[in-house]
């Protein structure tokens, strides 16, 4: 057997592919052959040299990608075979959407929940829910004295009569008034007392002093606060102030 | 946020205890119904060799770690269409070896001009390293990781052909019979492309190894 054909068949010789015959020709050939001997020996050591290098050692982020694979195909060849399982599936990942949504407002919506109770039942006690829309004050630039009577003056000795629409009226200060009128500006202070008044027609009568003195007037305003103003008072000649 | 793992991929199915493990047939079966159980049994049996062949084929392991990924996910995918005319076993390395095959392609096409910083992103200590083995000394761990580096560089610089059958031969140490199903070659041509390649690889390493026989040193007590 020539070199040749035996170093031909050295690999199949290592792997145990030659038969019988063929296997002794070649050891008989290798046995008094040094150079065939010598291409053994290198092919025996660098087979071996690549059977230690069979252990390469799985990157432990593969083997999780790898399970993580597994897991979704395994949903998926399951969720082919069934339509309830499908259903099972779909219910799955809707839940798992719905709490990958929902964990991370879980804390601050119980949070911010609890905040808003505490402060609201801190509040609570302090909150007026009643208005009271009589007591509101005009907000208008100004306005003029009322000529309601808020007031008269209690005990005996004092006027029991007051006067009406019918038989008083009141204007606004320089307002125009008929000849058998009597017309009296008063001025009204902050407060709804007379501070001071003027006849501007006609005369000036006891009844009409009682009045000045013993009135309170609602005050007029200015900018929503009580302020003094004046206002014209007329009084019907034919009639009189009644008790 | 919880992402959909596999975490009760570990749950036992009582139809089989524990440390039992599934013929392909059965394996193949219950990968069909979709069994937590044989999810996670093939991917301890294969999940390893896989990696190594695909690591030996193309010598990156970014590349290596893409290829399994594929590879599993068309075995799962295609686990229902498997005629099982081969074993599992060289059904897995074919799909293996031609998803490298592909990569390799790519890679040829696309990355080649890309230059890569960090050479070693994936650097894990082997089980060898990680074991303490106190019948070999550092300097021999030390050899045998260098010498596979250099095998590992000569096996990427002979031809591709030969470089597939080499590997699924001599590292992960099929039958010619089943390196001929997985290259859908005649039995010839294995061994023609096995010889060929050893051939290939000793003249590649020619003078890389020679002398580099590992020195056994002996601790002496200094007198």
């Amino acid at each position: 057997m020539s070199c040749d054909s035996v170093q031909e068949r050295i690999s199949p010789l290592l792997d145990h592919q030659l038969v019988s015959a063929e296997r002794e020709d070649v050891s008989a050939h290798l046995q008094s052959c040094a150079s065939c001997s010598a291409r053994l020996q290198a092919l025996e050591s660098l087979r071996a040299a690549l059977q230690g290098m069979n252990q390469a050692p799985i990157p432990p982020a593969l083997a999780m990608r790898l399970r993580v694979i597994a897991s979704h195909e395994r949903w998926r060849q399951l969720s082919s075979i069934s339509v309830s399982v499908r259903l099972r599936c779909w219910g799955d990942r809707a839940e798992l959407v719905f709490e990958n949504l929902m964990r991370p407002l879980a804390l601050p919506f119980a949070g911010g929940l609890l905040s808003a109770l505490l402060l609201f039942g801190m509040l609570v006690p302090n909150l007026s829910f009643q208005h009271n829309f009589h007591d509101d004050l005009q907000l208008a630039f100004s306005s003029d004295p009322d000529g309601r009577l808020v007031e008269s003056l209690p005990g005996e000795g004092s006027p029991t009569w007051l006067w009406t629409r019918d038989s008083v009226r009141l204007e606004p200060a320089n307002a125009i008034s008929s000849r058998d009128e009597t017309v009296l500006e008063l001025t009204i202070d902050e407060y709804g007392r007379v501070a001071d008044y003027s006849v501007s027609q006609g005369q000036l009568t006891p009844e009409m002093q009682s009045l000045i003195l013993w009135s309170r007037f609602t005050p007029g305003t200015l900018n929503g606060k009580k302020a003094s103003g004046k206002v014209s008072v007329v009084f019907h000649r034919h009639h009189h102030v009644r008790g | 946020m919880r992402v959909p793992v596999a975490t009760a991929i570990l749950d036992l199915n009582p139809d089989y205890s524990a440390g039992t493990e599934l013929d392909d047939q059965r394996l193949i079966e219950l990968l069909r119904v979709g069994d937590e159980r044989a999810y996670e049994e093939l991917l301890t049996r294969f999940q390893q060799p896989v990696y190594t062949l695909s690591l030996r084929l193309l010598n990156d392991e970014g590349e290596a770690s893409d290829v399994v990924q594929e590879v599993f996910l068309k075995v799962f995918r295609n686990i229902g269409h498997f005629r099982g005319q081969s074993s599992l076993k060289t059904w897995i390395y074919r799909i293996t070896v031609n998803e490298a095959h592909n990569a390799r392609r790519w890679f040829f096409r696309h990355r080649r001009r890309e230059v890569e910083l960090d050479t070693d992103p994936y650097r894990t200590r082997g089980w060898r390293e990680a074991i303490p083995d106190n019948t070999r000394s550092p300097f021999e761990v030390a050899f045998d990781h260098e010498q596979a580096g250099i095998i590992q560089a000569a096996l990427d610089r002979i031809n591709p052909v030969f470089r597939s059958a080499v590997v699924l031969r001599d590292i992960t140490d099929l039958s010619y019979e089943d390196i001929a199903e997985i290259l859908g070659v005649s039995l010839g041509t294995v061994k023609s492309r096995i010889l060929r390649g050893r051939e290939a690889l000793r003249e590649e390493l020619k003078g890389d190894l020679k002398g580099r026989l590992p020195l056994r040193l002996i601790a002496r007590t200094a007198e």
